[in-house]
């Protein structure tokens, strides 16, 4: 297996190389001239945004510029934001909030979906089935700078029972709203899933067998139905921990989290290649690294699947 | 899974390890059974089932006013609901004006009536192009496995690495026009490694099913063995999958209105009134009731719609 | 080969409900600030006064630092470091400085202090965002290009520690009242060694210094205490300002409502009709030097000549402002009367030609049915603005209005950023009206005419170009007297009124608001808190 996870962390290399060439070049690509965005309506004076252009690599072609940022990579410089701070400084920062209000997200999607749909599941068709539909359904069509708003108003402002923004103190407590919002449609989809999952395996053969061998209801469900219908439900929830973090833009505004959504936000609008590529590379990895581990869960989920 | 071996082993192994001991011939036995009968395509066993489920009558039907509305909105409307006047901002219900107006006057009803086309149109083109690509090469990969997952599997981790509102942000500034098509073709640009994941893992799981290497045993060519028995038997996952992203995508077109970057402000569409609405809630406007209620009830029919042709599909389910 | 068991599921189990428990360890701070606590952005650049041209390091800026002039809540200038400057012609200065002023690493702050920064700031090698606001001093040419042809600017000259001079390239009565505005506050020695380091924990001579310990942490808060060294007319009134760094002005404010917050200087859109609601008598409100306006390029078909003068009018006429105002913003936006802001001295709403600038359908109707005459009307009248700034509303209410009333077609053409927009208005590849703005520097109404209307500005967005404007203008900076530049500015903006080069649609009312714990709050002219007398 060891030698499974060397060539699975050699086969990251072409990933994180077209990932950050793909999105550098997107980036690259955006019009308008980010120097004189910085200064606003306000006359630039041509020599200053020459002089600003070159310290950015502004002023060179796109190829050049990126292998420039590759090679300052390999160094892990990660290059200087508009704002003068290494990207680096800003990287520490950001990824601990995110990838605590990410793990929240998906511990809390995956224990409240994975608990509700074996029991959706169980009972497909039925009352409680039913319900669950209407409320994972409602909890899909609503978007989520809806959610997050009326969580914000009615638990932070109106009832005062929850903080109402995260800011400098990004603590598990003050975390929670926003980590429930967050974790809100991926919770409706892992419902849907295992409930889906779980009432396809429960007839089945093996199922069947194990309850003729006598075997306790509750041993039947969690160890024969529910080992076997998480494998979707892993793949989806591995995933989405990639995608969380870098699809928070719209929590992390509403609740002022200082994380990787505000600032890709605003060096995606900002025009900074060196800021964007860097914060995404490092999504990458983490997406990389959350990949590997589904698979090794695959594998214990099912004996089946071996790994050489 | 397979996670491409660098010498893949032998098939003749693995079905050392995994059929079913010698002396028990009861697959045989229900293959041939099969082979015997008036050969019933899956499909056609699906509508027959289908035709009887309640569930998917009320979807359909749902569904098919949904499409009638999106195909004909005068006939429920002959507001204009590109027509807004400021001198009726705010004002209440009237007649002719079931819903009321909004701040700038525009006629809530109508804006409902006329949403549907861009929102409905959004959804389920992303969602057909996101099953289509991701669905293809999924399967393929996790079926043949070897070099072409290996390849596949880079590919959808590049774009699945990338987040999609970052990947719309950039790629919507990247666009001169901003259309329905440019949303599309974004939404399920970056998605569809969604769709090829639960795509792939249906069909590593039923390759290794007891069936699939009843019918490899029979002798049936791989292809036949993938389009006949493999897809058939993983295509439930995906089907709710897809009826739940088509419900996402019609909301995150909303939420990339909500940031600037959806449909232009100028097309009338669900998603850019719920982005509106949401202004409003803070006074207590009830006005983004009703572009989300539309939406909602559109997303309910296509879900319900998914779970009957699951149902369907599925021949384990259907023995009930 | 080796299986993978549950033993190894359950362990990465482990790690992730290990990483949980973690997460869930930091404490939470109770405690309440006795610092305000006001609504802020990050910087963008370390703190250098000729390098912040933004309001999230420009509202820090002002409270480290003091310059020659300061200005009051009510954007009347008043001296701060400056004993006496004097001019006989609006083009030479002599200005003497107080003594016995010190920055906060205990250095003196003298004439020096204040020439050698505004070299450096001009200096182009040095590539200070802010470096043309000097460009009125004489040998700004030289120190502005790359490579420089001088290394500072003939036109200042040290005359002992509390005397410099200052010679300009042209008269400018504006000159002096802008000494306030940030660029032109002195640096101390220190400085120069590292303006990196010096940017990132500035030591300065304002009414505020930083914050023992950790007071600026990034993307988060930068903390302020009174400077007890500080001799000038705006002392802080308060214990210190804590300025919060927030996402969206929505967030801001819903923290304000629960009271966590102690200023808000936006009321967010989304709350316009509900804060005075909410907030009661902590609802403020007062005129700010902002403008909204809707340019139109001077080369866009239709638009040129005389039919181009009768469609502006005719446009300028189609728009109710009064009614976008109220649907839109609940009141808290004035419709425009000129091209400057009523909260700055020397406003006069009453301008020849102003009646354009008002709501008239049917003289609107008119103006365009004559212009028809002369080539008819064809296509789509399109604004465009960007969607990032909260703008949406307002251009979508501007052309409902103007389709209304003149029954063409008339649309918003949203940009996603406002660099994009910024880009096109720029490059003059736009095409199409947009919509534009002033936010005033410093309280002056020249500061909004000059840099947009005059011919060789490099910021005249709409290439307006017109020797009768430009001459009534430099007369207005060249007067003796601040009446006799009023009355001057009135006469070149009626000229401006007359041609339109851009509709002004909107002059701005700050709303804001404080919580509980302020006792004192108020807003100054450029629409943001009058941090100093703060009070909690």
């Amino acid at each position: 297996m060891a030698w499974y996870i060397v060539r699975r962390l050699l086969q990251m290399i072409p990933v994180f190389l077209g990932a950050t060439l793909l999105i550098y070049g997107m980036v690259f690509l955006v019009p308008g001239d980010p120097i004189q965005a910085l200064a606003g309506s306000k006359p630039l004076t041509p020599a200053v945004a020459d002089q600003l252009r070159a310290r950015y690599n502004l002023d060179k072609p796109f190829l050049v510029q990126y292998l420039l940022y590759l090679k300052g990579i390999l160094t892990l410089d990660f290059g200087t934001s508009f704002s003068g701070r290494p990207v680096s400084e800003e990287l520490a920062r950001a990824f601990p909030v995110t990838l605590k209000l990410a793990i929240m997200a998906v511990a809390i999607e995956s224990v409240f979906g994975i608990f509700f749909g074996v029991f959706a599941g169980l009972r497909k068709g039925k009352l409680f089935d039913s319900t669950l539909l209407v409320v994972s359904l409602i909890i899909i069509a609503v978007p989520i700078f809806v959610v997050g708003f009326l969580a914000q108003f009615f638990l932070g402002v109106k009832w005062g029972i929850a903080p109402v923004t995260v800011g400098g103190d990004a603590s598990f407590g003050r975390l929670l709203v926003p980590a429930i919002v967050l974790g809100s449609l991926s919770f409706a989809y892992v419902l849907r899933l295992t409930r889906n999952s779980v009432a396809e395996n429960k007839d089945a053969d093996y199922v069947r067998t194990a309850t003729a061998k006598g075997l306790s209801r509750r041993r039947v469900v969690t160890v024969h139905i529910l080992r076997n219908s998480l494998i979707p439900v892993v793949t989806f929830v591995g995933a989405d921990l990639g995608a969380l973090m870098g699809g928070a833009i719209v929590t992390e505004g509403i609740f002022n989290i200082n994380g990787v959504g505000g600032a890709l936000y605003q060096a995606v609008t900002r025009g900074e290649p060196p800021t964007v590529v860097s914060f995404v590379t490092v999504l990458v990895v983490i997406f990389l690294l959350a990949n590997l581990l589904v698979d090794l869960l695959y594998a214990a989920l099912d004996p089946r699947i071996r790994y050489v | 899974m397979s996670e491409p071996d660098s010498t893949p082993a032998p098939r003749r192994g693995r079905q050392e390890r995994f059929v079913a001991p010698p002396d028990e011939v009861k697959i045989l036995a229900t293959d041939k059974l099969d082979e015997s009968g008036q050969p019933t395509s899956i499909w056609n066993d699906a509508w027959q089932n289908l035709r009887r489920n309640p569930l998917f009558i009320v979807a359909a039907l749902l569904i098919l006013f949904v499409i009638i509305v999106v195909a004909f909105p005068g006939l429920l409307s002959s507001q204009d609901p590109r027509y807004c006047n400021g001198d009726f901002s705010m004002q209440h219900a009237g007649s002719g004006h079931p819903f009321g107006f909004d701040k700038q006057g525009c006629d809530i009803y109508s804006r409902a009536v006329f949403g549907a086309r861009a929102s409905v149109f959004a959804g389920v083109g992303a969602t057909a192009l996101f099953v289509l690509i991701g669905g293809t090469v999924g399967a393929l990969a996790g079926f043949y496995g070897g070099l072409l997952d290996s390849i596949v599997s880079r590919i959808t981790e590049i774009v699945f690495a990338i987040p999609l509102m970052l990947a719309a942000i950039v790629l919507m500034q990247l666009l001169d026009s901003r259309t329905v098509w440019t949303v599309i073709v974004i939404l399920a640009a970056f998605t569809w490694p969604q769709a090829a994941r639960i795509a792939r893992g249906a069909v590593i799981e039923s390759k290794n099913s007891e069936y699939v290497l009843a019918s490899e045993a029979l002798g049936v060519s791989r292809f036949r063995t993938l389009v006949r028995h493999v897809l058939p038997n993983s295509i439930g996952p995906l089907i709710v999958v897809t009826t739940i992203w088509l419900g996402v995508f019609i909301v995150t077109e909303a939420t990339l209105s909500y940031l600037g970057v959806g449909l232009p402000p100028t097309e009338v569409s669900w998603g850019g009134d719920i982005a509106r609405g949401q202004r409003e809630l803070r006074s207590g406007s009830p006005i983004l009731f009703y572009p989300a209620t539309a939406l909602a009830i559109t997303v309910l029919s296509f879900i319900m719609l998914g779970d009957a042709v699951r149902d369907a599909l599925d021949p384990k389910a259907r023995k009930r | 080969m080796l299986r993978i068991t549950r033993t190894t599921a359950f362990a990465a189990a482990l790690v992730l409900t290990a990483g949980i428990g973690l997460a869930g360890c930091s404490s939470d701070s109770g405690s309440k600030s006795k610092y305000v606590t006001v609504n802020g952005s990050e910087p963008q650049n370390p703190l250098v006064p000729t390098n912040t041209n933004e309001n999230g390091g420009g509202r820090v800026v002002d409270r480290l630092f003091a310059g020659l002039k300061y200005y009051d809540a009510k954007g009347d200038p008043h001296d701060e470091m400056a004993e006496s400057i004097e001019t006989t012609d609006s083009q030479n200065y002599t200005i003497k400085i107080k003594p016995d002023w010190t920055f906060t690493d205990g250095t003196p702050v003298t004439a020096k202090s204040f020439v050698d920064a505004w070299n450096y700031g001009a200096l182009a090698t040095n590539a200070q965002l802010q470096s043309y606001v000097f460009t009125l001093i004489q040998g700004y040419d030289d120190v502005s290009v790359a490579p420089p042809k001088a290394q500072t600017m003939s036109g200042l000259k040290v005359i002992d520690d509390t005397t410099f001079t200052v010679a300009l390239t042209q008269p400018s009565i504006d000159f002096e009242l802008g000494l306030g505005y940030a660029p032109f506050y002195p640096l101390p020695e220190a400085a120069y060694k590292d303006m990196k380091a010096f940017g990132n924990n500035p030591i300065g001579n304002g009414p505020y210094k930083f914050a023992e310990g950790n007071a600026w942490e990034h993307n988060v808060k930068l903390d302020v205490v009174p400077n007890p060294d500080y001799k000038g007319g705006r002392p802080a009134k308060n214990e210190g300002l804590s300025f919060v760094f927030y996402q969206s002005f929505d967030t801001a404010y819903a923290d304000l409502q629960a009271d966590n917050l102690d200023f808000l200087d936006t009321i967010p859109d989304s709350a316009l009709a509900t804060f005075k609601q909410d907030l009661g008598d902590r609802a403020i409100e007062a005129p700010t030097a902002q403008d909204q306006w809707i340019g139109i390029p001077a080369n866009l078909a239709h638009f040129a000549g005389e039919e181009g003068n009768l469609r502006k009018q005719a446009i300028s006429k189609a728009i109710n402002r009064e009614q976008i105002s109220q649907n839109i913003f609940h009141g808290t936006r004035l419709s425009a009367k000129d091209f400057t802001s009523s909260s700055l001295p020397g406003y006069n709403g009453n301008l020849l030609g102003s009646e354009v600038l008002t709501y008239d359908p049917e003289g609107a109707k008119k103006l365009w049915a004559q212009a028809d005459a002369i080539s008819p009307w064809s296509g789509q009248f399109q604004i465009a603005y960007n969607s990032d700034g909260g703008h949406q509303a307002w251009i979508e209410a501007v052309t409902n209005s103007i389709k209304n009333t003149l029954g063409i077609e008339a649309v918003g053409a949203a940009y996603p950023t406002f660099k994009q927009v910024r880009d096109e208005i720029t490059g003059r590849t736009i095409g199409k009206a947009f919509r534009y703005g002033w936010q005033g520097d410093y309280p002056s109404m020249l500061q909004f005419l000059t840099p947009n209307f005059l011919s060789n500005s490099p910021t005249n967005d709409v290439d307006y170009k017109s020797p009768e404007f430009d001459a009534k203008l430099n007369a207005a900076l060249a007067a003796k007297t601040p009446e006799e530049s009023y009355g001057l500015t009135a006469q070149a903006q009626e000229v401006l009124l007359r041609d339109l080069p851009a509709i002004p649609i909107f002059d701005y009312i700050a709303s804001a608001g404080r919580s509980t714990n302020v006792t004192h709050a108020e807003l100054a002219w450029n629409g943001l808190a009058d941090f100093e007398t703060l009070t909690k």
